[in-house]
């Protein structure tokens, strides 16, 4: 929040600039593109004249004398009743874009405000930070967090004397709306929600959040209190649609941003071709890896964001491999990512707040608001997913004004591939739609239910407008969980329903791991539910600030899983199958030879074991089972499939048919996922025929196998009916709405794979179009590449129907 | 499509899910009028005009209960309170907190003369009757009450606060003095008994035996059967479950009044109920509960009543108890006797003496303090500072007793 004054030139050579030109130098061919962000000068307007005497002493103290254009900005918008989005980048003083109004609210007619924060380590720095600015000026505004840490005796005080209470969205679902009551006083005079990190609340989580919201609404209307909102968001395409989205009122939208930034370089980078037959780059990682080094000898301080958990463990390996061999000297390696326990996270943040690391590498975890300080280099080990991630993650470098360099490491994925060839594309383009959808029915029903046990349901209310909250009360009056009397739908059970809800996933309860070495019993780590099946199975290598461990039993009841540490010299990596059965159709079109449709799914994943890969070689040394039940979703899906007489006409075998599908699939996902603005991760893919009788997976051999219900596999030419067909379906419970607009868009995701797999440099397939191929292509006797394009020409004809039909 | 079908669908699949209303099969209200007039009829008690039912009755407690509860005859009622004692007692549709929940029955009960209690309970017909059942409740209890409960300082009264302000009733309840009667219960028993609900507390301290009794946990369904079927029997069950705990209230009352008297022989433990007079600053009383209980009293509780002895200045008592505990070894009870020595007695030497078996924390500093004042004392002369030297602490130790007489005859009595 401070003022910085923008960088003036010096004479002395800038270290990241001869940074960047060693790389330039040395790595000509493997630098595809490069951008160069001007430094931009700071713009100012003088504070406001209506502003508090005292806020003005207390900026004043903070080294504060005038606005940036855009905190100028926030506040007029916010002094004329405005609800308000504020988006600009990391460090350009957003907080006190809200801070002033909150503060001046307090301080001149006892008004209160509620801040969320997506996590409790955002909203302790916030108060920290307000605590600051309150003692520069001794404003006498109390500031209190308010969640799980806050113990019982303190949480009156809170709810009756703070003028401003920081919590997050969990709390206010689990502790604050359903005692309302007791929080009477406050909502009376609540004058500002502050919602920020706002673009985290997409998704499932972004469903919840908005209705959590109306359900604040409704309370807060309760009470007679019509506070205003302001919302504070990393760049999205759509901020100003995703708050309206969230708030269901109309947002006006502070994007221009007055802060200065100092020049920022970057680098798109593409591994090196290794072997140019099979298609086959050097990894991303041994780039990352290289890079890093550089990086590091050259005195400054690197970010390496991974895309995986196990990634960043390894890339940590790595680099403490060749900077932190001496045990006797401070470490100048870390690694940083969700699971790893809070102290040990905010001693890392702490430590890199005072210079202390060289080189951290992270998952997504610190793309979020955490304070860092400045760091001077980020290096992307693959494209994170999605554009606004990307600029997110390489804002990280360069904060305080200083020169800074982003390295975007492709990997062999195909959209890495695409964004390294096409940079036009990446460098152009907007970044993402936050998509959400807030009537998302298990969602909303779950916010209802919440609802009514706060405040009975009145026959004129409205929860959202897309779904008749009538039909909702019905259902669950039917259920027993309330009762209509009149015109009131009153709560009637004895249950608590917030207890039920979560807002993070479906699913619930993180795991522990507890460390028996010596017979002691040490929590190490905590591992989220849905990550567990991946990365806890027994005999997986669990890995923890480089060091691994194995797991020797997992107690999957009791949530614990006991690990012990372990020499060995490979790190593991689960297989998992996935099944989908049709259960309803809510579209399709029909083509001569073709067609598509889009409906619901229910989709099982069985973990079927995993393969230990050795370290630096990445040699597969051995199988091992895993013994987990099986996972189930329901969800939205889009499938095509290709009428039987066609598919035999077009191909000689049902395996070429099977090879066909599963690389056809594998291209349709990435561009699915680039057109949808998605993250991969939120659009799942499979082959299988459509009553779930089997599924069609890729063999160690590279070949498509076809496998039943148990995993068994199966001789695709011994079966009888066989009608393939490729799915696309929302990778979350319920969907959150992805499948509809991917129904409707599928000749552009048909059309766009089709290019991906034509423009590829490969002769046979490779990773960055059809999936990777180990056998050769001489050895088979055909050609993946050919063999998927031969089914994507064959479902192009459903296309352009369904389009009609649209 | 048939939203409903496609829930029940969508819900199958998620674990979360299949854990809520998975008892609940669909169900449809029955067409039985629920009317609160033929509810008050199925239960023989007057119907309200607003939705609710109020039964009233009278209870005469026995021959023993002839006198009203003083305020202060249990700790913690703040000094000044004073108004009409109120029992009351709400059987709820949960048993969680939150707003969500209801009372649907309350009983309350108030004395109609010294022997005798008048019982009111308000049942609820449906929900549109609580604002006035609640308002009439309220009129009920009057201005000037002093509330009792049973857990109710955490469940009830937090609840029907809650629902007055939902109602946007002004909560005078919440102004009212308010005995829990679980604390005091909880205080005396607690490591007597395994457990103290209301219900352990009936059967081992009033004698009162339920007969034919409807747990408590089965009141929420028994309301719910009323507003979905019309099905009224259960909450006549609830009725007479929620008349005992109101009048069990009132026997508690008196009963625990006795105990914390220290007047009658019971199992309570008279060691915690001195304590709880000694922290509201009433000594006297504390020491006739542990003068009552001595032979069961251990050795933190002896020390307390040889403080609270000294404290109303029963000296003697004081120094017999510190004696008995000095020999038995507590140090805690020398380093007593050690002050009152130098502090009352003046006996430097002494105090001296025996500091030599207490702990070390406390040792050094007074010990340090005592060789000044016994210096400073040599000139005086004291026979007891001159008749004994440095070096002989053990001996005095061990001859402490004797040395007692002594120095009681040394120093005037009342010094």
């Amino acid at each position: 929040m401070t003022a910085e004054r923008p960088v003036t030139a010096s004479a002395a050579p800038d270290p990241v600039e001869l940074l960047t030109r060693r790389l330039q130098h040395k790595y000509k061919d493997r630098i595809c593109a490069e951008l160069t962000l001007p430094a931009r000068p700071a713009r100012f307007e003088p504070l406001p004249l209506d502003l508090d005497p005292a806020l003005i002493q207390a900026l004043a103290a903070r080294g504060i004398e005038r606005l940036y254009s855009h905190q100028a900005e926030a506040w007029r918008l916010v002094s004329q009743g405005r609800h308000l989005v504020v988006v600009t980048p990391t460090a350009s003083g957003k907080t006190l874009c809200y801070n002033l109004p909150v503060l001046q609210a307090a301080r001149q007619q006892s008004g209160k405000a509620l801040y969320l924060f997506p996590t409790k380590a955002l909203a302790q720095d916030q108060v920290a930070e307000l605590l600051a600015l309150n003692q520069a000026g001794e404003l006498g505004v109390r500031a209190f967090t308010f969640d799980g840490d806050t113990p019982g005796d303190a949480r009156k005080a809170v709810r009756t004397r703070g003028d401003i209470v920081v919590s997050n969205p969990d709390m206010l679902h689990k502790a604050v709306l359903s005692h309302h009551t007791k929080w009477a006083q406050f909502f009376e005079s609540l004058r500002y929600v502050v919602i920020d990190e706002m673009h985290s609340y997409r998704g499932v989580f972004g469903a919840h959040v908005a209705n959590l919201i109306r359900r604040l609404q409704r309370i807060l209307a309760f009470y007679g209190a019509r506070p205003q909102f302001i919302f504070c968001s990393a760049t999205i395409a759509n901020p100003e649609a995703l708050a309206q989205t969230l708030l269901g009122e109309s947002v006006a939208c502070v994007d221009d941003s007055g802060a200065p930034q100092g020049e920022r370089r970057l680098l798109l980078w593409n591994p090196p071709v290794i072997n140019p037959d099979l298609g086959i780059r050097a990894s991303a990682r041994s780039q990352t890896n290289r890079v890093a080094r550089h990086a590091t000898r050259a005195g400054l301080k690197s970010i390496v964001f991974a895309r995986s958990r196990l990634m960043v463990e390894v890339l940590t390996k790595y680099l403490k491999d060749v900077f932190d061999k001496d045990p006797r000297r401070p470490a100048r390696v870390f690694a940083y990512r969700g699971g790893y326990l809070p102290t040990q996270r905010r001693e890392t943040e702490r430590r890199l707040r005072d210079g202390s690391i060289d080189c951290v590498v992270s998952t997504s975890a610190l793309e979020l608001g955490v304070d860092i300080g400045g760091l001077d280099v980020c290096v992307l080990n693959g494209y994170p997913g999605s554009i606004a991630a990307t600029w997110q993650r390489l804002g990280r470098a360069g904060r305080r004004n200083r020169r800074s360099l982003g390295v975007l490491i492709a990997g062999s994925e195909p959209l890495d591939q695409y964004i390294v060839r096409n940079p036009d594309f990446f460098l152009g383009a907007s970044p993402e739609h936050a998509r959400v959808d807030p009537d998302q029915l298990l969602v909303l029903l779950d916010h209802v239910r919440c609802a009514a046990f706060e405040l009975p349901f009145h026959s004129t209310e409205r929860f959202g407008d897309k779904v008749a909250l009538g039909d909702l009360l019905k259902y669950l009056t039917e259920r027993g969980v309330l009762h209509r009397e009149g015109e009131h739908w009153h709560w009637v059970t004895d249950a608590y329903p917030a207890n039920a809800v979560s807002l993070r996933s479906v699913a619930e309860g993180n795991f522990v791991v507890i460390d028996q070495e010596n017979d002691a019993r040490r929590v190490i780590a905590e591992v989220d539910f849905n990550s567990v099946p991946d990365t806890l199975y027994e005999g997986a290598i669990y890995m923890l600030q480089a060091v691994p461990y194995q797991v020797e039993s997992l107690d999957w009841e009791g949530r614990k899983a006991y690990v012990r540490p372990t020499r060995a010299d490979y790190y593991t990596d689960a297989i998992v199958y996935t099944r989908l059965r049709i259960l309803e159709k809510f579209a399709e079109a029909q083509a001569a030879r073709s067609k598509v449709a889009h409906g619901e799914v229910h989709l099982v994943r069985r973990f079927a074991g995993y393969k230990k890969i050795r370290y630096y070689t990445h040699e597969n040394i051995g199988y091992g089972d895993i013994n987990l039940p099986d996972q189930e979703m329901h969800t939205t899906a889009v499938w095509w499939e290709i009428r039987p007489g066609e598919l035999e006409r077009a191909l000689a075998s049902r395996q070429m048919a099977l090879d066909g599908f599963l690389g056809a699939a594998y291209a349709m996902h990435h561009v699915a996922a680039l057109n949808m603005m998605s993250e991969m991760s939120d659009i799942g893919r499979a082959v299988g025929d459509g009553d779930g009788r089997w599924f069609a997976t890729q063999g160690a051999n590279g070949r498509g196998q076809m496998r039943d219900v148990s995993g068994e596999e199966l001789a695709p030419d011994y079966q009888g009916a066989f009608r393939p067909a490729v799915f696309l379906y929302d990778n979350h419970p319920g969907g959150i709405g992805l499948s509809e607009p991917l129904y409707r868009q599928q000749a552009e995701v048909i059309a766009g794979a089709r290019g991906m797999i034509e423009r590829c440099d490969c002769r046979y397939g490779c990773p960055s179009c059809v999936g990777p191929v180990l056998a050769s292509d001489e050895e088979r006797g055909y050609s993946p590449k050919a063999l998927a394009l031969t089914v994507l020409g064959l479902l192009t004809d459903a296309v352009t129907e369904a389009r009609a039909s649209a | 499509m048939n939203l409903a079908a496609k829930l029940d669908r969508l819900q199958r699949h998620s674990p979360a899910g299949q854990r809520r209303d998975s008892d609940s099969a669909p169900m449809r209200a029955s067409t039985a009028t629920c009317s609160v007039e033929r509810l008050a009829v199925s239960l023989g008690a007057s119907p309200d005009s607003g939705g609710f039912v109020i039964q009233e009755r009278t209870f005469a407690l026995d021959g023993r209960h002839d006198v009203l509860p003083e305020p202060a005859a249990l700790p913690r009622l703040p000094a000044d309170a004073n108004g009409d004692w109120v029992y009351i007692d709400t059987e709820t549709t949960g048993l969680s907190s939150g707003v969500g929940n209801l009372a649907f029955m309350i009983g309350v009960a108030r004395y109609s003369d010294n022997k005798t209690l008048s019982v009111r309970q308000y049942l609820l017909g449906e929900f549109g009757g609580e604002a006035a059942m609640l308002c009439d409740l309220v009129d009920w209890i009057g201005d000037r009450a002093i509330l009792v409960s049973y857990n109710g300082k955490c469940f009830d009264l937090p609840l029907l606060t809650t629902r007055l302000r939902l109602h946007r009733m002004t909560d005078r309840l919440s102004s009212f003095p308010h005995l829990d009667l679980m604390y005091a219960v909880r205080r005396a028993y607690r490591r007597i008994w395994p457990d103290c609900r209301l219900q352990t507390v009936e059967r081992r301290r009033l004698n009162v035996r339920r007969i034919g009794d409807l747990p408590g946990a089965a009141a929420p369904a028994a309301w719910q059967a009323w507003l979905r079927s019309g099905i009224s029997a259960p909450l006549g069950g609830v009725l007479r479950h929620n008349h005992q705990d109101v009048v069990s209230l009132a026997l508690l009352h008196h009963a625990l009044i006795d105990d914390y008297a220290g007047t009658v022989a019971t199992d309570a433990d008279h060691g915690a109920i001195g304590h709880a007079w000694v922290a509201t600053g009433q000594h006297q009383r504390a020491i006739r509960v542990w003068e009552r209980g001595l032979n069961r009293l251990g050795c933190t509780d002896r020390l307390a009543l040889a403080a609270a002895y000294r404290r109303v200045g029963r000296w003697n008592d004081a120094l017999n108890l510190w004696h008995e505990l000095h020999e038995a070894g507590v140090t805690a009870a020398t380093l007593e006797l050690s002050k009152y020595y130098e502090h009352r007695a003046r006996n430097y030497p002494l105090a001296l003496a025996l500091l030599a078996t207490c702990e070390p924390s406390e040792r050094e500093t007074r010990a340090a303090r005592l060789r000044a004042k016994l210096r400073s004392n040599r000139n005086l002369s004291f026979d007891l500072a001159d008749s004994i030297r440095g070096g002989e602490c053990d001996e005095i130790a061990g001859t402490v007793r004797d040395r007692q007489t002594a120095a009681e005859h040394a120093i005037a009595p009342g010094l």
